[in-house]
C-alpha cells in the first residue's frame, strides 16, 4: 500500500518532466516513455532520503539526463532526430499564434543535441548556468556558450519557417 | 526572445502522459517493487550432518535468473536502486555452497567484493517452517540470532595475513521461513581476493534479544562452506606515486584503490610529525569518497594496519573500508587522501 502511494506521488510529480527531457534528447516518444520508467523505478527503489523536493527534482532530472546519454552512446551512431508524431509542415507566410507553440518546438527539437539540451534545462526547467554546467558536465563558460548559440541556431530557424518574435 | 520561449514551453507542456497512462505507469512500478521479493522456493537436500559442497559450478540452488536473485540479495543488503541491479548482477558471483546440519541449510546466496573487501549473503532454510517464527524482528529490518560462540565463523581467506569482519542477520522474505545472515568483511593476500577462497565455519543458531544470546540454541549444528571468492573486481587504480602531507609528515600513496564496495590506500609516512599524542595517528590520515551528486564517504577512522614511525624513518601504512552501499565508480567526483584530492579519471 505504501508503494502505491509513493508510486502515484512520483508519477503525478515526475512522469511528464521525464517524458518531456528525454523527448528532448531521444526526439521519440517511445524512447521516452522507456526512460521515464527505468527514472521512475529507480526513484521508487532508492533508499537514501533525499533533502528535499529541490534536491529530488534535480535528482531527477540529472539520472534522467545522464541515462538518455547513455542510450544516445550506445546507438550505433546519433541519429537525426525524428520527430515521429507530427509531420513537418510547410512553411507559412505568416504564423498563426496558435501554431507557434509546436512550431517552436519543432525547431528547438531539429537543433544539436547539446543546444536543445541546453534550452530545455534553461526555459523549462529554470536552471542557472552553474546547474546546467552540472547536469551537462561542461564549464560553466560553455555552458553559456551552448545556450548563446543555440538561442542564435533557433532565430535562424525559425525564420525560415516565418517566425520571427520581432515581428510580433 | 521571451515570446518565442513561452511558446516553447507550451509545446512541451502539450507532450505528457493521459490519466490512463499514468495509472499504468503506477501499476508497473508498483508490480516491478514488489517482485524485488520472491518466495525462496530452492531447498538443498535435506541430508543428516553436514555437507560441504563446493561452489563454482558444482551446486547451483538456481536455475534461470540466478544472477538475478544474488543481485537482489545484495539490494536488500546495500539498499541501491534498480538501475544499479544489472550491473550488479554482472559483478556479482552466486557461489552456490551449501551445508545442512541441525535442521537447517545454510547456501550461499550472493558474494561481491573487490580486491580487499568483500561481502557474503548466506540464506538459513529450516527444515521446520516454524523455526524462526519466535525470532525477534527489530525495525531496521535486522532478526535476533546470533552464531554460537565456539569455533570460528570468521572467514579465512587462504593465504591471508589479516581480516576482519562485521555481520548481521535479516529476512529478505517475510512470506517463506529462511532468514539472512550477512558477512561484511575484509582480508589482505598477496595479490588480492578475488578468485580466492574464503573458508566458513558457523557454530548454533541462537536468538538475540535485549538480554544477549538465548540459553538454548534454536538450532544446533556446525555448517562448513567453501565460498570461492568468484565475482567481477570493479577495482580502479586512482593514484600511485603521488605525494601529499599528514600531521607533517611527507606522505607518499603507494597505492590507491576504489571499487563499488570499498577504498583502501597504501602509504608512506616520513618526517617529523607534528603531533604524536595520539596513539596510531599514523593510521588516521583523512580519506573521504564524494560522489558526484554530493553524499561523501568518510573512511578516516576505518582502521588498518602499519607501522610506528620512528625518528629519521619510515612508515609503511594500509587503510581502508568496505562500503555500505554500492556504489558507481563513475559516480565518483574525488577521492581525497590527506590534503590530495585525486578525480577519477583525471
Amino acid at each position: 500500500m505504501r508503494a502505491k502511494k509513493r508510486a502515484v506521488r512520483l508519477v503525478n510529480d515526475y512522469a511528464d518532466l521525464i517524458l518531456r527531457l528525454s523527448y528532448a534528447y531521444l526526439g521519440s516518444k517511445a524512447d521516452a516513455e522507456d526512460v521515464c520508467q527505468e527514472v521512475l523505478l529507480r526513484l521508487l527503489g532508492r533508499a537514501e532520503a533525499f533533502e528535499g523536493p529541490e534536491h529530488e527534482r534535480a535528482w531527477v532530472v540529472r539520472v534522467t539526463a545522464n541515462r538518455c546519454k547513455d542510450l544516445l552512446r550506445r546507438r550505433a551512431s546519433r541519429p537525426t532526430v525524428a520527430l515521429d508524431e507530427v509531420a513537418e509542415p510547410a512553411a507559412p507566410e505568416t504564423v498563426d499564434a496558435r501554431a507557434l507553440p509546436a512550431l517552436v518546438f519543432r525547431a528547438v527539437m531539429r537543433l544539436p543535441l547539446e543546444y536543445r539540451e541546453t534550452i530545455f534545462l534553461r526555459y523549462y526547467e529554470n536552471y542557472s548556468v552553474r546547474d546546467i554546467a552540472r547536469v551537462c558536465g561542461c564549464s560553466e563558460d560553455a555552458a553559456a556558450a551552448r545556450l548563446s548559440r543555440g538561442r542564435a541556431k533557433l532565430k535562424v530557424l525559425l525564420k525560415e519557417v516565418g517566425y520571427d518574435e520581432e515581428d510580433l | 526572445m521571451k515570446k518565442t520561449f513561452d511558446a516553447y514551453r507550451e509545446g512541451l507542456d502539450a507532450l505528457s502522459f493521459s490519466p490512463v497512462e499514468k495509472s499504468v505507469l503506477v501499476k508497473g512500478l508498483v508490480a516491478a517493487a514488489s517482485s524485488r521479493r520472491r518466495p525462496w522456493a530452492a531447498r538443498a537436500a535435506a541430508a543428516a550432518g553436514i555437507v560441504l559442497v563446493l561452489g563454482a559450478g558444482a551446486v547451483t540452488a538456481y536455475a534461470t535468473g540466478a544472477l538475478g536473485a544474488a543481485a537482489e540479495f545484495l539490494q536488500d543488503v546495500f539498499g541501491m536502486g534498480e538501475e544499479q541491479v544489472e550491473d550488479v548482477s554482472r559483478m556479482a558471483g552466486v557461489a552456490g555452497a551449501s551445508a545442512t546440519d541441525g535442521g537447517v541449510t545454510v547456501c550461499v546466496s550472493a558474494v561481491i567484493g573487490d580486491d580487499t573487501f568483500y561481502a557474503v549473503v548466506y540464506t538459513l532454510d529450516p527444515n521446520d517452517p516454524a523455526l524462526f517464527d519466535d525470532v525477534e524482528r527489530f525495525e531496521d529490518g535486522k532478526v535476533g540470532l546470533a552464531l554460537g560462540p565456539e569455533g570460528s565463523f570468521f572467514p579465512l581467506v587462504s593465504g591471508s595475513d589479516s581480516g576482519g569482519m562485521s555481520s548481521y542477520f535479516y529476512d529478505a522474505d517475510p512470506e517463506d521461513p529462511a532468514l539472512q545472515l550477512v558477512q561484511l568483511c575484509w582480508a589482505q593476500t598477496e595479490g588480492g581476493l578475488a578468485g580466492q577462497t574464503a573458508h566458513v565455519t558457523l557454530h548454533d543458531l541462537y536468538g538475540w534479544g535485549d538480554e544477549g544470546r538465548s540459553a538454548e540454541p534454536i538450532a544446533a549444528g556446525t555448517w562448513e562452506l567453501d565460498v570461492p571468492l568468484e565475482y567481477e573486481d570493479t577495482s580502479v587504480e586512482l593514484a600511485s606515486g603521488l605525494e601529499t602531507t599528514y600531521n607533517g609528515c611527507d606522505v607518499t600513496i603507494e597505492r590507491l584503490t576504489l571499487s563499488a564496495i570499498g577504498v583502501h590506500v597504501e602509504y608512506t609516512l616520513s618526517g617529523e610529525p607534528l603531533e604524536t599524542s595520539r596513539q596510531g595517528w599514523e593510521l588516521s590520515i583523512p580519506v573521504v569518497v564524494t560522489l558526484e551528486d554530493g553524499p561523501s564517504i568518510d573512511a578516516t577512522w576505518s582502521g588498518g594496519a602499519g607501522e610506528t614511525l620512528e625518528a629519521g624513518g619510515t612508515a609503511r601504512m594500509s587503510k581502508g573500508m568496505g562500503f555500505d552501499r554500492i556504489i558507481d565508480v563513475e559516480d565518483v567526483a574525488s577521492v581525497r587522501v590527506g590534503d590530495l584530492w585525486i578525480e577519477p579519471g583525471a
